[in-house]
């Protein structure tokens, strides 16, 4: 890379960090909007309230986008995430959308409204069912990461075993 | 018969091991079959030859040169560590685990160390790749 390139980048006169200012602004406007529009939906509110012991829809919101430990392991889903090695924090916050689907109170939602602007057509329906398969998704790399782990541990320790009962068998050998 | 000093043989106990890890089997097998003609009475090189053998996948050939060794001195754990070994890959998991067992309890050096990590592995699930085509192939018969 070169240097104009890394200035341009970080001068921040590229158009993608541009595009990328001016979505965060939509966004905050888009989110207060989000906010009243959680507060309607009061299936989805009462059920994340009584786990996480607050009503309000603002927090259920944050909680599902920042991932709150608060409760996290008197979610059902939350104790099974804990359960893949997960910390207790990305329990609580993918246990909440987690909940948001299984609850079936994704009615609430309106589901023709835009959460990203500029993308036509993705709902926040499509957002959470999109952020639910790729939390599933990594979960089941976390799994396979941990079962690889370990199988190479296993191996590792069978082969320095190993290892060690060749030397004591030249040292018993020299020792003759 | 050629005497040889047990230093030079210690070499070459060493060079074959460093053939073997080395995946040069001819030359490792060739220098623990002239230390079982040099040094008869130790079950050491017939250890280390049955290694080879267990490493090119010849597990039969492998068991063989570890009953071998056992003949020469029936304690040896090398022998039984690695015949235990064996006869697990060979599909006589029973009898290898009892054999592993053994050698966990009586030895606290190189050969016990080797024997509980085996054991452990099979706890944790480890099937070796012999046994494993041996179960499918079963499965595939009484289908």
């Amino acid at each position: 890379m070169t240097v104009e390139k890394l200035e341009q980048l970080f001068n921040g006169n590229n158009k993608p960090k541009a595009a990328k200012i001016r979505g965060v602004k939509a966004m905050g406007t888009d989110f207060g909007g989000m906010l009243d529009m959680a507060g309607a939906m009061s299936p989805v509110a009462s059920t994340a309230g009584q786990l996480y012991g607050n009503n309000s829809s603002a927090a259920v919101l944050a909680a599902a986008f920042s991932g709150v430990t608060a409760g996290a392991q008197t979610m059902s889903s939350g104790g099974q995430l804990a359960s893949y090695g997960m910390t207790p924090s990305y329990a609580g916050g993918y246990g909440v959308s987690a909940q948001v689907t299984g609850s079936g109170t994704l009615g609430g939602l309106n589901s023709s409204t835009e959460v990203i602007p500029g993308a036509e057509g993705f709902t926040q329906m499509d957002m959470i069912n999109s952020m639910n398969q790729n939390n599933l998704q990594l979960l089941e790399l976390q799994a396979t990461m941990q079962s690889n782990m370990q199988g190479w541990n296993t191996k590792s320790n069978i082969l320095s075993a190993d290892h060690r009962a060749r030397m004591a068998m030249i040292e018993k050998f020299t020792a003759r | 018969m050629v005497h040889i000093e047990q230093g030079h043989l210690t070499v070459m106990m060493e060079a074959g091991y460093v053939y073997l890890g080395m995946r040069r089997f001819k030359e490792a097998k060739a220098l623990f079959e002239g230390l079982c003609v040099l040094a008869p009475d130790s079950d050491v090189p017939l250890v280390a030859l049955g290694n080879v053998d267990f490493c090119e996948n010849r597990v039969p050939q492998a068991i063989k040169s570890y009953k071998q060794a056992l003949t020469i001195d029936p304690k040896s754990v090398f022998a039984k560590v690695y015949l235990g070994e064996a006869l697990i890959f060979a599909g006589k998991r029973d009898e290898g685990v009892a054999l592993l067992k053994g050698v966990a309890k009586a030895d606290r050096g190189g050969a016990g160390e080797f024997a509980t990590a085996l054991l452990d592995a099979l706890k944790q699930g480890f099937e070796p790749r012999a046994s494993k085509a041996k179960a499918k192939a079963k499965g595939k018969r009484k289908g």
